[in-house]
């Protein structure tokens, strides 16, 4: 059996595929562009905040077990994690303000945030 | 159409799903979604009660084989397939003479792509998280969506699915 759509490009294809790649630039653009300056580390148990540039590795527990960012100057990536998919390590490294890296089924977000630092490093 | 032949498209639809999830690519997360042509295919001509049928078991055959029953990915797989079979079937249905199936297709992946992140959104991801990837998922669709509808026209075209 054949299709039942029209063969060529309508006027609401063009608009299918023009609105989202506009809404898109759009949203890319508000972002970005800035310096980093911390890296801010959501886990179940708290919140951790690290300055920008830094040498560190950072072990954090997860849902699922630890997990450790890996902070060289400004650049930031998840170097081991007990995620069954290990995409949040594929998602990095992260340099730019506004980036971030997320992993599900450990329950963690890692951001690249920018503004002024107040402290070196803090949890809560 | 028969049983069997559903068993069938839904097993091809779910080795389409896990061998996408083998090829390499620029985003761990970013697959072209080539199990969805076996819906859209379906849609296009007419077999809109087959079409979500396929889309939901492949969902649950590929979790399965992969081992992963249940788990965020499964619940995002499963998420954005309904809605993308959801959209994919009102599209076929209510507006097949001012759409084609690359329209249909975009729509699709689209649907898809918003049904994960709400479902991450319920799940634990936040909302700046849904913000930040929300771009990157509206590019990925659009491309994938493309890719998606004009395989499907081959598909179709060629009659490989019967």
């Amino acid at each position: 059996m054949k299709s039942r759509l029209r063969s060529g490009l309508t006027l609401l294809d063009l608009i299918i595929i023009v609105l989202p790649l506009a809404l898109a630039f759009m949203l890319l653009r508000q972002g970005g562009g800035t310096s980093p300056s911390v890296v801010r580390i959501i886990t179940p148990g708290g919140v951790w905040r690290q300055a920008l540039p830094a040498e560190k590795a950072i072990r954090l527990e997860g849902s699922l077990g630890m997990f450790e960012v890996h902070v060289s100057g400004g650049r930031v990536s998840i170097r081991e994690t007990h995620c069954p998919d290990h995409v949040c390590q594929g998602m990095g490294p992260i340099e730019q303000n506004g980036q971030a890296m997320i992993c599900v089924p450990q329950r963690i977000e890692v951001w690249l945030e920018g503004g002024e630092p107040e402290v070196d490093a803090v949890c809560r | 159409m028969q049983m069997r032949q559903i068993a069938a498209l839904t097993a091809l639809a779910a080795a389409l799903s896990l061998a996408e999830r083998l090829l390499p690519g620029p985003l761990p997360w970013l697959k072209p979604g080539l199990a969805n042509i076996i819906t859209l295919a379906l849609a296009a001509r007419g077999e809109y009660r087959t079409a979500v049928l396929v889309s939901i078991l492949r969902s649950f055959v590929a979790a399965l084989a992969w081992g992963g029953l249940f788990s965020p990915g499964h619940i995002f797989s499963l998420a954005g397939g309904i809605c993308a079979a959801g959209v994919t079937v009102f599209l076929c249905r209510v507006l097949p003479g001012v759409i084609s199936l690359i329209g249909v297709s975009v729509a699709a992946a689209l649907a898809h792509g918003l049904g994960q992140l709400a479902a991450g959104r319920l799940l634990f991801v936040s909302q700046d998280a849904v913000l930040a990837v929300l771009p990157l998922v509206l590019l990925a669709a659009v491309a994938t969506g493309v890719l998606v509808g004009l395989a499907t026209r081959k598909v179709l075209a060629r009659g490989w699915l019967g």
